[in-house]
């Protein structure tokens, strides 16, 4: 066994065991918002490190396909759910960094994959904070005043804590809730300090818009990832529908009960 | 001079808000925001000049990539960290969350009108990235292990 460490060539178990820490690499990145061609691009940087021979990979929106030697190894992933977390991502790439500059063996690379794919999401207050943050920020670029973006910072924050409350339950249903709350929170808040409903209810949404989805997908055509492209697409797409079901319900609900249209 | 200062402060809170959320390493903060920061000016300036927002957005796009690029190379972490983040100001979450309200609305006019708008942005955005991301760089001076190819 020592001896065929040795050797530059991995062969049987050895091929089969670095197969799998670049699938699982490939997989953190794709569940943790890297673009397609990125995880493609950093599993064949690792498997060139790595001296894992005819590695070759198709990589989708929510899947990976990969074959090594002459398709002796082939693993297929399935990648449903997918959200944001850029420190994993930069944590795989200082990863696959290291495995090319040969700093890591395999074994220590294991390890750091486990230590990356556990890097925790921010705490729940630091999440209010943001959100509260981020939702003021936003509603004042889209030219909302100081009371505007004090209603969205609200409805920002009570948005993520819903969010972080009701994590397990489908994506989308989480966004269409998600943006009910946030309007009923808006038109409250905005009708005790007097203020715009709409530049608050923007400036909140955007925590939950598809903007860069959307925009990543158009970037996808460009490169010439048709199919990646059209997937996200489409998921930027019923995420914006739902979101505007959510706010089109509450919006409908306050002017039916109140004879008042805002918005 | 003043607004555009102002506007500075919020993109760089703004993006830097949903940096975080986007769980960003601590090390890559500031550069984050500072990215948000300048790509929202730019287009506040374009706007300012009476360029079209489509075109701002093309604009925008430039310095926004430059910028993800340079500080990908010094703080050494993936430019996705950087460009995500960075465009959040400018991607059209707005309009295409507005397209989808005019949908349901029974708005055709509107929502056509807010589509096409959202389609344009987001293309200028993309090829703006996809422009400058293709640029070749040149690679940091500093002897050391080849360079993976990914900045």
């Amino acid at each position: 066994m020592a001896e065929e460490r040795n050797r530059i060539y991995p062969d049987g178990e050895e091929r089969r065991r670095i197969m799998d820490f670049i699938m699982a690499a490939g997989q953190t990145l794709l569940e943790n918002g890297a673009e397609v061609f990125r995880a493609e691009q950093t599993m064949q940087i690792m498997a060139n490190s790595l001296h894992l021979r005819e590695f070759h990979v198709y990589v989708l929106t929510n899947g990976l396909f990969a074959s090594a030697g002459t398709a002796e190894i082939s693993e297929v992933r399935n990648v449903p759910d997918r959200t944001i977390h850029l420190g994993r991502v930069a944590a795989v790439n200082e990863l696959s960094r290291q495995l090319a500059a040969g700093r890591v063996n395999l074994e220590e690379a294991e390890q750091q994959l486990v230590a990356a794919r556990r890097i925790p999401f921010p705490g729940l207050a630091v999440q209010i904070l943001s959100g509260a943050g981020g939702a003021a920020a936003f509603a004042m670029m889209f030219g909302g005043s100081v009371l505007e973006a004090l209603a969205a910072a609200v409805a920002g924050a009570v948005v993520n804590l819903y969010l972080w409350l009701c994590s397990r339950l489908p994506a989308l249903f989480q966004k269409l809730t998600g943006a009910a709350l946030i309007t009923l929170v808006c038109i409250l808040v905005c009708g005790v300090l007097g203020a715009n409903v709409s530049h608050a209810v923007i400036g909140a949404l955007m925590i939950l818009t598809p903007g860069v989805a959307f925009t990543m997908s158009i970037r996808d055509f460009v490169k010439g990832d048709y199919l990646s492209g059209t997937i996200r697409l489409i998921d930027a797409v019923l995420v914006a529908a739902c979101l505007a079901c959510g706010t089109g319900l509450v919006l409908r609900a306050y002017t039916l009960l109140t004879g008042v249209t805002v918005a | 001079m003043l607004d555009l200062l102002r506007q500075l402060l919020l993109g760089g809170i703004g993006t830097l808000s949903f940096g975080i959320l986007f769980g960003i390493p601590r090390k890559c903060y500031l550069a984050c925001a500072a990215t948000g920061a300048v790509g929202w000016v730019t287009y506040e300036l374009a706007v300012m000049l009476g360029i079209g927002a489509v075109t701002a957005n093309l604009l925008a796009a430039i310095p926004l990539t430059l910028l993800a690029r340079i500080f990908a190379i010094t703080l050494k972490a993936p430019v996705t960290v950087f460009l995500l983040t960075g465009i959040f100001p400018l991607v059209p979450g707005a309009g295409i969350y507005y397209t989808a309200y005019y949908f349901i609305q029974n708005d055709n006019l509107q929502m056509a009108a807010s589509a096409a708008d959202t389609v344009k942005i987001a293309a200028a955005l993309a090829i703006g990235i996809s422009v400058v991301l293709g640029l070749p760089f040149p690679r940091p001076k500093k002897a050391g292990p080849p360079s993976t190819g990914k900045n």
